[in-house]
């Protein structure tokens, strides 16, 4: 897949070819779900703003230009979705200190497992829905700097400082882990 | 940027971005050359690393089945919605309507007030007021 075939889907689909606008659906839908996922910690949202992405993609065609990759054009969309979203939710509490103990019979491993994966989703979840997303982006997608400025309608120096502060804030909630050996 | 004038300050920023593989190019290039010759960033670095490697340990999210086929079904059902008439807009279709409605209103009124419809002969008109015509002049 590469951005020239995804420029010449979003050429066609602009002139109303619906199966150019099906193929970048196909291309897309994946990833973005994961990302609204990842950044909303909600399957249902994720699903619902994933669908409202494409449609308002859908009805906004006109406004791409192809000077951004489709992708980044979509998940601009999504972000903007998720970022409103979130602002409405109740902020999460911080980390709690109480460690659940290990249910009956789970192996030791599995327990560490699970703590750790707990530990790392509390600490995403923990972060504003900016800088969340900024990190969702660059860890999970692989946005470059330049792209997740793009996707968030962002500088540069922003995205780079939004970075800065999500990834202080989740060594903060990661050292936990790792005091309690879980890493 | 240039290797010489970065501080470590400035490199700090950006760090996190190379331990991400999200920073590219000179910029990349030249925190790497600054990375390399100083024993803080190179630990922080190392750090960094270690913190994205355990956030991609999270699993990833399972895609609804059938997702892109809804998605699509969606968008084909607001695109049939979208054109009512005769293959036009909804805008169109809106505007077309208010101006059939007025042509309707204007054209009862017309009718009603005797402007639009058959009119009366001349011989007729003046034959009301008492008048006739010579022969062969209403034609």
């Amino acid at each position: 897949m590469s951005q020239n075939d995804d420029r010449q889907l979003g050429e066609r689909a602009q002139a109303g070819d619906t199966s150019a606008f099906d193929e970048l659906v196909r291309r897309h839908h994946g990833p973005l779900y994961c990302y609204l996922y990842r950044t909303c910690r909600n399957g249902a949202d994720a699903e619902e703003m994933t669908q409202e992405s494409f449609v308002k993609a859908w009805e906004g065609l006109r406004g791409f230009r192809g000077a951004a990759s489709f992708r980044t054009w979509l998940f601009r969309i999504a972000t903007n979705l998720c970022i409103n979203r979130l602002s409405r939710r109740k902020p999460v509490d911080p980390l709690s200190d109480d460690v659940p103990a290990a249910r009956r019979d789970e192996p030791a491993e599995t327990y560490r497992q699970r703590q750790l994966k707990e530990c790392v989703g509390a600490a995403l979840e923990s972060l504003p829905a900016d800088q969340r997303s900024a990190l969702v982006l660059s860890i999970y997608e692989e946005l470059s700097d330049e792209e997740i400025a793009e996707a968030m309608g962002r500088s540069l120096a922003s995205v780079n400082s939004l970075l800065y502060r999500a990834r202080m804030s989740v060594r903060q909630a990661l050292a936990g882990a790792r005091s309690r050996g879980f890493v | 940027m240039s290797v010489k004038t970065m501080r470590c300050d400035e490199v700090r920023l950006l760090l996190m971005s190379l331990a991400d593989g999200a920073l590219v190019g000179a910029r990349a290039e030249a925190v790497r050359q600054h990375v390399a010759g100083c024993a803080r960033c190179s630990e922080e670095l190392a750090q960094l690393a270690a913190d994205a490697e355990l956030l991609r340990k999270e699993e990833k999210p399972e895609v609804p089945a059938y997702l892109g086929t809804r998605i699509m079904a969606g968008i084909r059902g607001r695109q049939a919605g979208a054109r009512p008439w005769f293959g036009l807009s909804r805008a169109m279709a809106r505007v077309a309507a208010v101006v059939l409605v007025a042509v309707g209103v204007w054209l009862g009124t017309a009718l009603a007030r005797g402007m639009v419809g058959p009119q009366q002969s001349l011989t007729d008109r003046l034959a009301q007021v008492g008048l006739e015509l010579p022969n062969g002049e209403d034609q």
